[in-house]
């Protein structure tokens, strides 16, 4: 009975969001990233890195579980997001500088930075969408958390796309 | 700008020669019977550009720079209808939950706000990126065919994104 009890109690704890190493989750997608040559290649890495995290947390496929991996995973594109920035950004100066005699030309950065200005709040509102829709149920966690990672995954995968058509 | 740019197409349309403009024929059946028929979200996708291609092949010789680009807005017109007709639809049926908010306890946000903010972000993303993308292809000013491209490409992923999102409610 005691034995029960325990393993009640075990079930019932709550998942936190420090159990989810996210260290971890950063370094399984970028393995997963890292390794594409195609951008259809790196949207096949999408949520690998999450399910990964899943199996190997204790309570990884609760609904919590999956929140947390999830977010976890959206935080890991969006470090992989600004570094693709980063790079279209400083290509877009290069482009810009090589056509500083026709102004009208040069003004890659300057659009570059507006749309990705401009798709923040879209993201944002986007992905708090998904989550209202769900109203109070516990599966608006999971729908916004899997809003946010795939979300960031695909406008990092466009800025890469981009980027190429750069060169 | 990007309205502008698609003021100007269509400035440039009117002007053109009006056998240019009777030579069109357009219809939306290409891209709809592709979207009926697709299985998946990639073949859904694929489907967008359809009735524009089919545009372009059925219309005489002319100036297909011209006829190409009034191909595309008429797409475009029917994927932004496919849009707002889903819109208006998921608004509709969430007015009964919305309109009931905070008088139970419930402190979830309304959809139909949720929604409206949504669209709102995303013109101004689709406007953003399609003139980042002009600026990347080295349009000359006033050059519409890659505005107009864009335009439709991204109205057509936003249809096709929230009808599958009204599947899950």
């Amino acid at each position: 009975m005691k034995k029960l009890t325990l393993a009640i109690i075990l079930l019932a704890t709550p998942l936190a969001a420090q159990d989810i190493n996210e260290a971890r989750v950063l370094t399984t997608l970028r393995a997963c990233y890292d390794a594409q040559t195609t951008l259809d290649g790196m949207r096949a890495c999408i949520g690998q890195a999450a399910l990964t995290c899943q199996d190997e947390t204790e309570g990884g496929y609760s609904t919590l579980g999956q929140s947390f991996c999830q977010q976890a995973e959206a935080r890991g594109w969006d470090v992989l997001l600004n570094e693709a920035y980063r790079t279209a950004m400083e290509a877009a100066k290069g482009g810009d500088d090589a056509d500083s005699d026709m102004p009208e030309f040069a003004r890659r950065a300057e659009t570059l930075r507006a749309m990705q200005r401009a798709w923040i709040p879209f993201r944002d509102a986007k992905c708090d969408a998904e989550y209202a829709k769900w109203g109070m149920g516990s599966m608006r966690n999971i729908a916004g958390s899997g809003c946010l990672m795939q979300t960031n995954a695909e406008q990092t995968i466009q800025l890469w796309a981009m980027y190429d058509a750069f060169r | 700008m990007m309205r502008f740019a698609r003021v100007l197409a269509i400035a440039l349309l009117a002007a053109a020669p009006v056998a240019a403009q009777e030579g069109i024929t357009y219809s939306d059946a290409a891209s709809q019977a592709c979207s009926e028929e697709a299985i998946s979200d990639s073949e859904r996708a694929d489907c967008i550009g359809a009735s524009a291609r089919q545009c372009v092949e059925d219309s005489p010789v002319g100036n297909r720079r011209l006829m190409g680009a009034l191909c595309l807005i008429n797409e475009t017109e029917y994927w932004q209808r496919r849009l707002d007709d889903t819109r208006f639809e998921l608004v509709r049926s969430f007015e009964a939950t919305d309109n009931g908010l905070g008088t139970d306890g419930q402190t979830a946000f309304p959809m139909g706000e949720a929604l409206g903010l949504m669209m709102q972000t995303w013109e101004r993303y689709r406007d953003q990126t399609c003139q980042f993308e002009m600026v990347l292809s080295g349009a000359m000013p006033g050059d519409t065919l890659i505005d107009v491209n864009c335009n439709l490409r991204l109205t057509g992923e936003q249809a096709l994104y929230l009808e599958a999102q009204s599947g899950g409610f």
